[in-house]
Protein backbone atom coordinates (compact mmCIF):
# COMPACT_ATOMS: atom_id res chain seq x y z
CA UNK A 1 0.00 0.00 0.00
CA UNK A 2 2.52 2.64 0.91
CA UNK A 3 4.44 1.19 -2.29
CA UNK A 4 1.56 2.30 -4.37
CA UNK A 5 1.36 5.83 -2.70
CA UNK A 6 5.35 6.53 -3.30
CA UNK A 7 4.85 5.23 -6.85
CA UNK A 8 1.22 7.87 -7.24
CA UNK A 9 3.32 10.32 -5.60
CA UNK A 10 6.75 9.97 -8.00
CA UNK A 11 3.99 9.75 -11.09
CA UNK A 12 2.04 13.01 -10.06
CA UNK A 13 5.55 14.98 -9.30
CA UNK A 14 6.69 13.68 -13.11
CA UNK A 15 2.89 14.76 -14.29
CA UNK A 16 3.31 18.64 -12.93
CA UNK A 17 7.11 18.85 -13.83
CA UNK A 18 6.40 18.28 -17.28
CA UNK A 19 3.31 20.38 -17.50
CA UNK A 20 5.40 23.30 -15.88
CA UNK A 21 8.10 22.72 -18.46
CA UNK A 22 5.28 22.15 -21.42
CA UNK A 23 5.01 24.96 -24.38
CA UNK A 24 2.24 27.33 -23.37
CA UNK A 25 0.83 29.39 -25.72
CA UNK A 26 0.06 32.80 -25.70
CA UNK A 27 -3.78 33.12 -26.56
CA UNK A 28 -4.41 35.84 -29.00
CA UNK A 29 -7.85 37.67 -28.10
CA UNK A 30 -10.50 37.23 -30.82
CA UNK A 31 -10.39 40.34 -32.88
CA UNK A 32 -7.09 41.08 -32.09
CA UNK A 33 -3.72 41.23 -34.99
CA UNK A 34 -1.14 38.76 -34.97
CA UNK A 35 1.41 39.37 -32.37
CA UNK A 36 5.06 40.99 -33.68
CA UNK A 37 6.85 39.17 -30.97
CA UNK A 38 8.14 35.83 -32.48
CA UNK A 39 7.43 33.14 -29.61
CA UNK A 40 9.15 29.89 -31.77
CA UNK A 41 12.25 31.72 -30.12
CA UNK A 42 11.17 31.90 -27.11
CA UNK A 43 8.71 29.39 -26.46
CA UNK A 44 6.75 30.22 -23.43
CA UNK A 45 7.04 27.53 -20.74
CA UNK A 46 5.65 28.08 -16.99
CA UNK A 47 9.07 27.80 -15.36
CA UNK A 48 10.57 30.73 -17.38
CA UNK A 49 7.66 32.51 -16.76
CA UNK A 50 7.78 32.09 -13.47
CA UNK A 51 11.73 33.12 -13.34
CA UNK A 52 10.87 36.20 -14.98
CA UNK A 53 8.64 36.87 -12.38
CA UNK A 54 10.54 36.58 -9.68
CA UNK A 55 13.33 38.77 -11.66
CA UNK A 56 10.68 41.12 -12.36
CA UNK A 57 9.99 41.93 -9.06
CA UNK A 58 13.70 41.77 -7.58
CA UNK A 59 15.71 44.43 -6.65
CA UNK A 60 18.79 42.51 -6.98
CA UNK A 61 19.11 43.48 -10.67
CA UNK A 62 19.87 47.28 -9.16
CA UNK A 63 22.91 48.26 -8.41
CA UNK A 64 22.47 48.77 -4.47
CA UNK A 65 19.57 46.33 -4.62
CA UNK A 66 17.04 49.09 -3.60
CA UNK A 67 14.72 49.16 -7.08
CA UNK A 68 13.13 46.17 -8.92
CA UNK A 69 11.46 46.66 -12.38
CA UNK A 70 7.97 46.96 -10.04
CA UNK A 71 9.08 49.63 -8.49
CA UNK A 72 8.17 51.89 -11.57
CA UNK A 73 6.24 49.19 -12.95
CA UNK A 74 3.74 48.14 -9.68
CA UNK A 75 0.84 46.39 -10.83
CA UNK A 76 -1.98 48.28 -9.15
CA UNK A 77 -1.31 51.24 -11.32
CA UNK A 78 -1.31 48.45 -14.46
CA UNK A 79 2.31 48.51 -14.23
CA UNK A 80 3.55 51.80 -14.45
CA UNK A 81 4.90 54.55 -11.95
CA UNK A 82 2.08 55.58 -8.88
CA UNK A 83 2.05 59.92 -8.67
CA UNK A 84 5.32 60.84 -9.77
CA UNK A 85 5.70 63.01 -13.19
CA UNK A 86 9.32 61.89 -13.24
CA UNK A 87 10.11 57.86 -12.06
CA UNK A 88 13.05 57.60 -9.85
CA UNK A 89 15.48 55.12 -9.25
CA UNK A 90 18.48 54.07 -7.18
CA UNK A 91 19.84 56.78 -4.68
CA UNK A 92 16.79 58.92 -5.27
CA UNK A 93 17.70 59.57 -8.54
CA UNK A 94 14.95 61.22 -10.73
CA UNK A 95 14.79 60.34 -14.00
CA UNK A 96 13.78 62.39 -17.19
CA UNK A 97 10.72 60.82 -18.01
CA UNK A 98 7.39 59.47 -16.97
CA UNK A 99 7.77 54.99 -16.95
CA UNK A 100 5.20 53.69 -19.55
CA UNK A 101 2.74 51.59 -18.73
CA UNK A 102 3.45 47.27 -19.48
CA UNK A 103 0.65 45.74 -21.41
CA UNK A 104 0.17 43.69 -24.31
CA UNK A 105 4.05 44.31 -25.17
CA UNK A 106 3.76 41.08 -27.75
CA UNK A 107 1.81 43.64 -30.01
CA UNK A 108 4.41 46.62 -29.37
CA UNK A 109 7.29 47.25 -32.00
CA UNK A 110 9.05 49.20 -30.65
CA UNK A 111 9.55 50.33 -26.81
CA UNK A 112 10.45 53.64 -24.64
CA UNK A 113 8.49 56.48 -25.26
CA UNK A 114 11.23 57.16 -28.19
CA UNK A 115 11.11 53.78 -29.73
CA UNK A 116 14.61 53.44 -28.44
CA UNK A 117 14.67 50.01 -28.30
CA UNK A 118 13.80 47.26 -31.28
CA UNK A 119 12.70 44.38 -29.24
CA UNK A 120 11.04 43.40 -25.84
CA UNK A 121 14.33 41.17 -25.32
CA UNK A 122 16.49 43.45 -24.92
CA UNK A 123 14.00 46.33 -23.17
CA UNK A 124 15.42 45.70 -19.90
CA UNK A 125 18.94 46.45 -20.49
CA UNK A 126 17.80 49.92 -20.81
CA UNK A 127 16.52 50.53 -17.04
CA UNK A 128 19.31 47.78 -15.70
CA UNK A 129 22.13 50.25 -16.93
CA UNK A 130 20.40 53.16 -16.73
CA UNK A 131 22.62 55.37 -14.04
CA UNK A 132 19.03 57.07 -12.83
CA UNK A 133 17.34 54.11 -12.66
CA UNK A 134 18.73 50.95 -11.48
CA UNK A 135 22.28 52.12 -12.50
CA UNK A 136 24.25 48.50 -12.57
CA UNK A 137 26.19 47.11 -15.04
CA UNK A 138 24.64 43.57 -16.49
CA UNK A 139 27.90 41.12 -15.79
CA UNK A 140 27.29 42.33 -12.41
CA UNK A 141 23.75 41.27 -12.01
CA UNK A 142 24.70 38.22 -13.64
CA UNK A 143 27.30 37.69 -10.88
CA UNK A 144 24.91 38.28 -8.08
CA UNK A 145 22.41 36.33 -9.61
CA UNK A 146 24.97 33.02 -10.22
CA UNK A 147 26.47 33.73 -6.73
CA UNK A 148 22.75 33.59 -5.10
CA UNK A 149 21.34 30.99 -3.12
CA UNK A 150 18.06 30.59 -4.61
CA UNK A 151 18.60 31.96 -8.53
CA UNK A 152 21.15 28.86 -10.06
CA UNK A 153 18.38 26.19 -9.33
CA UNK A 154 15.67 28.60 -10.99
CA UNK A 155 17.70 29.01 -13.85
CA UNK A 156 17.98 25.16 -14.41
CA UNK A 157 14.46 24.47 -13.68
CA UNK A 158 13.60 27.09 -16.97
CA UNK A 159 16.29 26.14 -18.74
CA UNK A 160 17.74 22.78 -18.03
CA UNK A 161 20.96 24.72 -17.22
CA UNK A 162 22.41 26.30 -14.12
CA UNK A 163 24.66 29.22 -15.44
CA UNK A 164 23.15 32.50 -15.16
CA UNK A 165 23.18 34.09 -19.24
CA UNK A 166 22.55 37.36 -19.82
CA UNK A 167 20.54 35.73 -22.90
CA UNK A 168 18.85 33.58 -20.16
CA UNK A 169 17.76 36.29 -17.90
CA UNK A 170 16.19 38.59 -20.82
CA UNK A 171 14.88 35.86 -22.17
CA UNK A 172 12.90 35.08 -19.16
CA UNK A 173 11.74 38.17 -18.31
CA UNK A 174 10.31 38.46 -21.41
CA UNK A 175 8.04 35.75 -20.64
CA UNK A 176 6.63 36.99 -18.00
CA UNK A 177 6.08 40.72 -19.48
CA UNK A 178 4.87 38.84 -22.34
CA UNK A 179 2.10 37.29 -20.21
CA UNK A 180 1.00 40.54 -19.42
CA UNK A 181 -2.54 40.87 -21.38
CA UNK A 182 -4.84 43.22 -20.64
CA UNK A 183 -8.26 42.24 -22.09
CA UNK A 184 -10.95 42.07 -19.76
CA UNK A 185 -11.70 45.66 -19.87
CA UNK A 186 -15.79 46.37 -20.17
CA UNK A 187 -14.98 47.31 -23.45
CA UNK A 188 -13.81 43.93 -24.24
CA UNK A 189 -17.22 42.55 -22.56
CA UNK A 190 -19.01 44.62 -24.68
CA UNK A 191 -16.81 43.24 -28.05
CA UNK A 192 -17.50 40.22 -26.88
CA UNK A 193 -21.42 40.22 -26.59
CA UNK A 194 -21.03 39.83 -22.68
CA UNK A 195 -22.46 43.41 -21.40
CA UNK A 196 -23.84 46.39 -23.37
CA UNK A 197 -22.76 49.04 -23.02
CA UNK A 198 -24.54 52.18 -21.65
CA UNK A 199 -26.24 55.26 -23.59
CA UNK A 200 -23.26 57.56 -22.63
CA UNK A 201 -20.97 55.01 -23.07
CA UNK A 202 -22.34 54.38 -26.49
CA UNK A 203 -21.91 58.46 -27.03
CA UNK A 204 -18.12 58.19 -25.77
CA UNK A 205 -17.65 55.54 -27.88
CA UNK A 206 -18.87 57.38 -30.83
CA UNK A 207 -17.17 60.46 -29.97
CA UNK A 208 -13.55 58.46 -29.88
CA UNK A 209 -14.15 56.73 -33.10
CA UNK A 210 -14.21 60.50 -34.71
CA UNK A 211 -11.35 62.31 -32.33
CA UNK A 212 -9.51 59.50 -30.91
CA UNK A 213 -9.53 56.60 -33.13
CA UNK A 214 -7.32 57.48 -35.85
CA UNK A 215 -3.75 57.15 -33.44
CA UNK A 216 -5.36 55.29 -30.29
CA UNK A 217 -6.93 52.66 -32.57
CA UNK A 218 -9.06 49.52 -31.41
CA UNK A 219 -8.33 46.86 -30.45
CA UNK A 220 -4.87 47.81 -28.62
CA UNK A 221 -5.91 51.44 -28.47
CA UNK A 222 -2.51 52.61 -29.83
CA UNK A 223 -1.24 52.49 -33.39
CA UNK A 224 2.23 51.94 -32.23
CA UNK A 225 3.45 54.83 -34.15
CA UNK A 226 4.73 58.41 -33.03
CA UNK A 227 2.94 61.59 -32.87
CA UNK A 228 3.49 64.96 -31.59
CA UNK A 229 0.80 65.88 -29.72
CA UNK A 230 0.97 69.03 -29.56
CA UNK A 231 2.46 69.61 -25.87
CA UNK A 232 4.34 73.52 -25.19
CA UNK A 233 8.03 72.43 -24.85
CA UNK A 234 8.94 71.77 -21.02
CA UNK A 235 12.34 73.54 -20.67
CA UNK A 236 13.75 71.99 -17.53
CA UNK A 237 13.59 68.85 -19.92
CA UNK A 238 14.11 70.10 -23.79
CA UNK A 239 12.86 66.37 -24.41
CA UNK A 240 12.35 66.09 -28.00
CA UNK A 241 11.40 62.73 -28.24
CA UNK A 242 11.66 60.09 -31.24
CA UNK A 243 14.31 62.71 -33.17
CA UNK A 244 16.85 61.93 -30.63
CA UNK A 245 17.27 58.17 -32.11
CA UNK A 246 16.25 59.01 -35.40
CA UNK A 247 17.93 62.20 -35.76
CA UNK A 248 15.30 63.02 -38.29
CA UNK A 249 14.00 67.22 -38.09
CA UNK A 250 10.74 65.24 -38.85
CA UNK A 251 10.50 63.33 -35.56
CA UNK A 252 10.95 66.67 -33.79
CA UNK A 253 8.56 66.24 -30.16
CA UNK A 254 7.26 62.99 -31.23
CA UNK A 255 6.34 60.42 -28.70
CA UNK A 256 5.40 56.87 -28.91
CA UNK A 257 1.11 56.41 -28.55
CA UNK A 258 0.42 55.17 -25.65
CA UNK A 259 -2.49 53.09 -24.77
CA UNK A 260 -5.46 54.44 -23.28
CA UNK A 261 -6.15 51.07 -21.96
CA UNK A 262 -6.20 51.24 -17.82
CA UNK A 263 -6.22 55.04 -17.91
CA UNK A 264 -7.68 55.02 -14.28
CA UNK A 265 -4.60 53.30 -12.91
CA UNK A 266 -1.75 54.83 -14.83
CA UNK A 267 -1.79 59.09 -13.68
CA UNK A 268 0.35 60.98 -14.31
CA UNK A 269 -0.41 61.02 -18.07
CA UNK A 270 1.90 62.40 -21.43
CA UNK A 271 5.95 61.14 -21.69
CA UNK A 272 6.64 63.42 -18.67
CA UNK A 273 3.78 62.99 -16.41
CA UNK A 274 2.55 66.89 -16.58
CA UNK A 275 -1.17 65.63 -16.50
CA UNK A 276 -2.22 64.85 -13.04
CA UNK A 277 -5.61 63.73 -14.19
CA UNK A 278 -8.07 62.73 -17.34
CA UNK A 279 -9.49 66.09 -17.40
CA UNK A 280 -6.51 67.93 -17.99
CA UNK A 281 -5.36 65.71 -20.64
CA UNK A 282 -9.25 66.32 -22.59
CA UNK A 283 -8.58 70.30 -21.91
CA UNK A 284 -5.25 69.95 -23.69
CA UNK A 285 -6.48 68.50 -26.44
CA UNK A 286 -9.66 71.22 -26.97
CA UNK A 287 -7.33 74.16 -26.09
CA UNK A 288 -4.01 73.51 -25.13
CA UNK A 289 -2.45 71.95 -28.71
CA UNK A 290 0.84 73.71 -29.85
CA UNK A 291 0.56 73.99 -33.71
CA UNK A 292 4.59 73.23 -34.19
CA UNK A 293 5.63 72.00 -37.77
CA UNK A 294 5.32 68.48 -36.93
CA UNK A 295 2.02 68.33 -34.93
CA UNK A 296 -0.19 65.32 -35.57
CA UNK A 297 -2.06 65.92 -38.71
CA UNK A 298 -5.01 64.54 -36.76
CA UNK A 299 -5.13 67.42 -34.56
CA UNK A 300 -4.31 70.57 -37.15
CA UNK A 301 -8.03 71.90 -37.34
CA UNK A 302 -7.99 71.05 -33.46
CA UNK A 303 -10.36 69.07 -31.41
CA UNK A 304 -13.63 70.21 -30.61
CA UNK A 305 -15.64 68.87 -27.67
CA UNK A 306 -18.48 70.38 -25.74
CA UNK A 307 -18.69 69.80 -21.93
CA UNK A 308 -21.15 66.88 -22.20
CA UNK A 309 -18.79 65.23 -25.21
CA UNK A 310 -16.17 65.03 -22.78
CA UNK A 311 -18.74 63.72 -19.98
CA UNK A 312 -19.71 60.57 -22.69
CA UNK A 313 -16.07 60.39 -24.08
CA UNK A 314 -15.23 59.90 -19.80
CA UNK A 315 -17.46 57.25 -19.85
CA UNK A 316 -16.25 55.49 -23.23
CA UNK A 317 -12.65 55.75 -21.70
CA UNK A 318 -13.79 54.33 -17.79
CA UNK A 319 -14.90 51.22 -19.85
CA UNK A 320 -10.76 50.46 -21.15
CA UNK A 321 -10.21 49.73 -17.24
CA UNK A 322 -9.36 46.13 -16.51
CA UNK A 323 -9.54 45.82 -12.94
CA UNK A 324 -8.83 41.81 -13.80
CA UNK A 325 -5.46 43.22 -14.87
CA UNK A 326 -4.29 44.99 -11.80
CA UNK A 327 -5.75 42.29 -9.59
CA UNK A 328 -4.45 39.17 -11.42
CA UNK A 329 -2.24 37.09 -9.13
CA UNK A 330 -0.50 35.62 -11.59
CA UNK A 331 0.90 39.19 -11.92
CA UNK A 332 1.46 39.99 -8.57
CA UNK A 333 4.31 39.58 -6.40
CA UNK A 334 5.60 35.84 -6.38
CA UNK A 335 5.52 36.71 -2.03
CA UNK A 336 5.81 32.39 -1.37
CA UNK A 337 9.41 32.87 -3.12
CA UNK A 338 10.33 36.02 -1.25
CA UNK A 339 11.56 36.23 2.53
CA UNK A 340 9.31 38.66 3.75
CA UNK A 341 12.19 41.14 4.55
CA UNK A 342 13.33 41.04 0.42
CA UNK A 343 11.82 41.96 -2.93
CA UNK A 344 9.61 44.54 -4.60
CA UNK B 1 48.80 -8.53 -51.33
CA UNK B 2 50.54 -5.59 -50.70
CA UNK B 3 49.22 -3.75 -53.70
CA UNK B 4 45.26 -4.63 -52.32
CA UNK B 5 46.38 -2.77 -48.83
CA UNK B 6 47.53 0.20 -50.65
CA UNK B 7 44.34 0.44 -52.27
CA UNK B 8 42.60 0.44 -49.18
CA UNK B 9 44.91 2.65 -47.59
CA UNK B 10 44.04 5.12 -50.50
CA UNK B 11 40.34 4.60 -50.16
CA UNK B 12 40.18 5.36 -46.40
CA UNK B 13 42.48 8.61 -47.08
CA UNK B 14 41.08 9.96 -50.22
CA UNK B 15 37.90 11.58 -48.26
CA UNK B 16 40.02 13.08 -45.67
CA UNK B 17 42.15 14.21 -48.42
CA UNK B 18 39.35 15.65 -50.13
CA UNK B 19 37.59 17.63 -47.23
CA UNK B 20 41.19 19.75 -47.16
CA UNK B 21 42.37 21.30 -43.98
CA UNK B 22 42.41 23.91 -41.28
CA UNK B 23 43.02 27.63 -41.44
CA UNK B 24 43.78 29.37 -38.66
CA UNK B 25 43.37 33.01 -38.17
CA UNK B 26 45.35 35.53 -36.32
CA UNK B 27 43.93 38.78 -36.09
CA UNK B 28 46.83 41.20 -34.30
CA UNK B 29 46.12 44.92 -33.96
CA UNK B 30 49.84 46.54 -34.46
CA UNK B 31 51.41 49.55 -34.48
CA UNK B 32 54.47 50.22 -36.65
CA UNK B 33 53.76 47.09 -37.49
CA UNK B 34 54.67 45.27 -34.37
CA UNK B 35 51.92 43.83 -32.09
CA UNK B 36 49.74 46.55 -29.81
CA UNK B 37 50.39 45.72 -26.26
CA UNK B 38 47.89 47.35 -23.89
CA UNK B 39 49.02 50.36 -21.91
CA UNK B 40 52.34 50.75 -23.73
CA UNK B 41 52.92 54.43 -25.11
CA UNK B 42 52.95 55.00 -28.82
CA UNK B 43 54.38 58.11 -30.61
CA UNK B 44 52.25 60.03 -33.03
CA UNK B 45 53.46 61.61 -36.00
CA UNK B 46 53.02 64.59 -34.50
CA UNK B 47 55.42 63.81 -31.75
CA UNK B 48 52.13 63.28 -28.96
CA UNK B 49 52.19 59.66 -27.33
CA UNK B 50 48.96 57.57 -26.48
CA UNK B 51 48.28 54.16 -25.37
CA UNK B 52 45.29 52.15 -25.81
CA UNK B 53 43.47 49.84 -22.80
CA UNK B 54 40.88 48.29 -25.12
CA UNK B 55 40.50 47.15 -28.09
CA UNK B 56 37.07 44.30 -29.14
CA UNK B 57 35.92 43.74 -32.00
CA UNK B 58 33.67 41.51 -33.81
CA UNK B 59 34.52 39.66 -37.10
CA UNK B 60 31.33 38.26 -38.64
CA UNK B 61 30.34 35.89 -41.39
CA UNK B 62 33.89 35.02 -42.38
CA UNK B 63 33.91 33.47 -45.90
CA UNK B 64 36.18 32.29 -48.84
CA UNK B 65 36.11 32.99 -52.41
CA UNK B 66 37.91 31.92 -55.34
CA UNK B 67 36.83 34.25 -58.26
CA UNK B 68 34.59 36.64 -56.19
CA UNK B 69 32.73 33.38 -56.39
CA UNK B 70 31.93 32.23 -52.11
CA UNK B 71 33.38 28.71 -51.56
CA UNK B 72 33.08 28.27 -47.72
CA UNK B 73 31.27 29.81 -44.94
CA UNK B 74 32.02 29.81 -41.35
CA UNK B 75 29.71 27.58 -39.17
CA UNK B 76 30.23 30.13 -36.00
CA UNK B 77 29.08 33.39 -37.73
CA UNK B 78 30.02 36.04 -35.15
CA UNK B 79 33.59 36.11 -32.96
CA UNK B 80 34.09 38.85 -30.65
CA UNK B 81 38.11 39.64 -30.32
CA UNK B 82 39.03 40.59 -27.45
CA UNK B 83 43.02 41.92 -27.07
CA UNK B 84 42.64 41.44 -23.20
CA UNK B 85 41.78 37.71 -24.06
CA UNK B 86 44.23 36.58 -26.32
CA UNK B 87 42.61 33.28 -26.92
CA UNK B 88 39.77 35.35 -28.55
CA UNK B 89 41.95 36.55 -30.74
CA UNK B 90 42.37 33.27 -32.80
CA UNK B 91 39.89 31.90 -35.56
CA UNK B 92 39.99 28.29 -36.52
CA UNK B 93 37.81 27.61 -39.82
CA UNK B 94 38.20 24.17 -40.37
CA UNK B 95 38.10 21.48 -43.43
CA UNK B 96 38.68 24.29 -45.89
CA UNK B 97 38.77 24.07 -49.51
CA UNK B 98 41.31 25.55 -51.63
CA UNK B 99 40.51 29.78 -51.58
CA UNK B 100 41.81 33.04 -53.29
CA UNK B 101 39.98 35.25 -51.07
CA UNK B 102 38.96 35.81 -47.52
CA UNK B 103 36.27 37.63 -46.52
CA UNK B 104 34.42 39.06 -43.37
CA UNK B 105 32.72 42.28 -41.81
CA UNK B 106 33.41 44.43 -38.70
CA UNK B 107 30.48 43.94 -37.02
CA UNK B 108 27.23 42.43 -36.41
CA UNK B 109 24.43 42.77 -39.08
CA UNK B 110 21.33 44.09 -38.81
CA UNK B 111 19.10 41.21 -38.51
CA UNK B 112 20.84 40.27 -35.81
CA UNK B 113 20.96 43.44 -34.16
CA UNK B 114 16.87 43.73 -34.21
CA UNK B 115 15.94 39.98 -33.15
CA UNK B 116 16.51 40.00 -29.54
CA UNK B 117 18.98 38.65 -27.30
CA UNK B 118 21.39 36.17 -28.39
CA UNK B 119 23.50 34.10 -26.35
CA UNK B 120 27.70 33.38 -27.26
CA UNK B 121 29.56 35.88 -28.11
CA UNK B 122 26.36 38.00 -29.04
CA UNK B 123 25.47 37.96 -25.39
CA UNK B 124 24.72 41.48 -24.41
CA UNK B 125 26.53 40.74 -21.47
CA UNK B 126 29.89 40.62 -23.05
CA UNK B 127 29.71 44.49 -23.42
CA UNK B 128 29.11 44.80 -26.78
CA UNK B 129 25.65 45.95 -26.85
CA UNK B 130 24.03 49.59 -26.39
CA UNK B 131 21.07 49.29 -23.77
CA UNK B 132 19.81 52.94 -24.09
CA UNK B 133 19.37 52.88 -27.64
CA UNK B 134 18.81 48.92 -29.46
CA UNK B 135 22.23 47.53 -31.28
CA UNK B 136 25.58 45.86 -31.39
CA UNK B 137 28.64 47.81 -30.68
CA UNK B 138 30.89 46.64 -33.69
CA UNK B 139 33.92 47.45 -31.52
CA UNK B 140 35.30 49.54 -29.19
CA UNK B 141 38.85 50.57 -29.04
CA UNK B 142 40.16 52.76 -26.32
CA UNK B 143 42.97 54.72 -24.62
CA UNK B 144 44.49 57.92 -23.89
CA UNK B 145 46.60 60.70 -24.75
CA UNK B 146 47.27 64.16 -23.63
CA UNK B 147 45.93 65.17 -27.24
CA UNK B 148 42.45 64.45 -25.89
CA UNK B 149 40.98 67.13 -24.02
CA UNK B 150 38.88 64.47 -21.82
CA UNK B 151 38.55 63.35 -18.50
CA UNK B 152 41.86 61.40 -18.26
CA UNK B 153 42.92 62.34 -21.30
CA UNK B 154 40.67 59.21 -22.31
CA UNK B 155 39.44 58.52 -26.16
CA UNK B 156 36.62 56.28 -26.53
CA UNK B 157 35.51 55.07 -29.94
CA UNK B 158 32.33 52.49 -29.73
CA UNK B 159 31.50 52.12 -33.08
CA UNK B 160 28.28 50.97 -33.61
CA UNK B 161 24.80 51.21 -35.54
CA UNK B 162 22.76 49.76 -38.31
CA UNK B 163 19.81 50.98 -39.41
CA UNK B 164 19.56 53.43 -42.49
CA UNK B 165 22.55 55.86 -43.15
CA UNK B 166 24.12 54.98 -39.74
CA UNK B 167 25.01 51.14 -40.79
CA UNK B 168 28.40 50.63 -39.76
CA UNK B 169 28.83 47.83 -40.51
CA UNK B 170 32.36 47.45 -42.76
CA UNK B 171 33.35 44.92 -45.38
CA UNK B 172 37.08 43.50 -45.46
CA UNK B 173 38.29 41.09 -48.60
CA UNK B 174 41.82 40.40 -48.49
CA UNK B 175 43.55 38.50 -51.53
CA UNK B 176 46.34 35.48 -50.72
CA UNK B 177 47.65 34.25 -53.94
CA UNK B 178 48.99 30.44 -52.54
CA UNK B 179 45.59 29.75 -49.93
CA UNK B 180 48.06 29.50 -46.68
CA UNK B 181 46.78 27.49 -44.12
CA UNK B 182 47.78 30.02 -41.20
CA UNK B 183 47.13 33.90 -41.72
CA UNK B 184 48.19 36.72 -39.69
CA UNK B 185 45.14 39.33 -40.50
CA UNK B 186 46.71 42.81 -39.19
CA UNK B 187 44.77 45.67 -38.02
CA UNK B 188 47.04 48.33 -38.32
CA UNK B 189 45.72 51.19 -35.22
CA UNK B 190 49.07 53.40 -36.43
CA UNK B 191 47.61 53.78 -40.12
CA UNK B 192 43.96 53.98 -38.75
CA UNK B 193 44.59 57.07 -35.97
CA UNK B 194 46.84 59.05 -38.91
CA UNK B 195 43.12 59.92 -40.46
CA UNK B 196 41.68 60.76 -36.69
CA UNK B 197 42.40 63.93 -35.20
CA UNK B 198 42.62 63.19 -31.60
CA UNK B 199 42.38 66.57 -30.33
CA UNK B 200 38.93 67.34 -31.93
CA UNK B 201 37.46 63.71 -32.39
CA UNK B 202 37.60 61.37 -29.51
CA UNK B 203 34.45 60.01 -28.14
CA UNK B 204 32.56 58.39 -30.78
CA UNK B 205 29.70 56.18 -28.77
CA UNK B 206 26.63 56.39 -30.39
CA UNK B 207 25.40 55.31 -34.55
CA UNK B 208 26.22 58.67 -36.55
CA UNK B 209 27.62 59.31 -39.99
CA UNK B 210 31.17 59.91 -38.22
CA UNK B 211 30.76 56.42 -36.72
CA UNK B 212 30.41 54.90 -40.06
CA UNK B 213 33.67 56.19 -41.53
CA UNK B 214 35.52 55.66 -39.04
CA UNK B 215 34.64 52.03 -39.40
CA UNK B 216 35.03 52.11 -43.41
CA UNK B 217 38.69 53.71 -42.63
CA UNK B 218 39.40 51.08 -40.25
CA UNK B 219 38.23 48.03 -42.63
CA UNK B 220 40.57 49.68 -45.35
CA UNK B 221 43.63 49.34 -43.01
CA UNK B 222 43.27 45.66 -42.36
CA UNK B 223 45.69 43.83 -44.38
CA UNK B 224 47.21 40.25 -44.29
CA UNK B 225 50.78 40.17 -42.07
CA UNK B 226 53.76 40.55 -44.36
CA UNK B 227 52.11 41.98 -47.47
Amino acid sequence: MRKLMVISCMLLTVVLLSFRTEKLQLAVPKGWPKTVYDFSKNLLTQNKIELGRMLFYDPVLSRDSTISCASCHSQYNAFTHVDHDLSHGIDNRIGTRNSPALMNLAWSKTFMWDGAVNHLDVQALAPITNPLEMGEKLPDVIRKLQRSKRYPALFYKAFGDSVVTGQKLLLSLSQFMLTLVSNNARYDSMKRGEARFTETEEKGYAIYKTQCSFCHTEPLFTNNGYENNGLYVDNTLNDKGRMAISKQLADSLKFKVPTLRNLKYTYPYMHDGRFKNLGQVLNHYVMGIQHTTTLSPQLQRGIYLTNDDKFYLMAFLMTLNDKHYVSNPAFSYPKNNFETSEGL
Amino acid sequence: MQLRFLVWLCLFCAPLAAKGQNLLLHFVPTWGGSALVAGTYYKLPSGDSLQFSTFRCYVSHLSLAVNDKQVYKDANTYHLLDMAAPQTMDVLLPQIPKYYELRFALGVDSAMSVSGAHSGDLDPERGMYWAWQSGYINFKIEGSSPLCNTRRNEFQFHIGGYAGKDNALAQVALQTADAPNEVTIEIPLDKWMQQIDLHTQHTVMSPAPEAVQLARQLALVIKIAGR
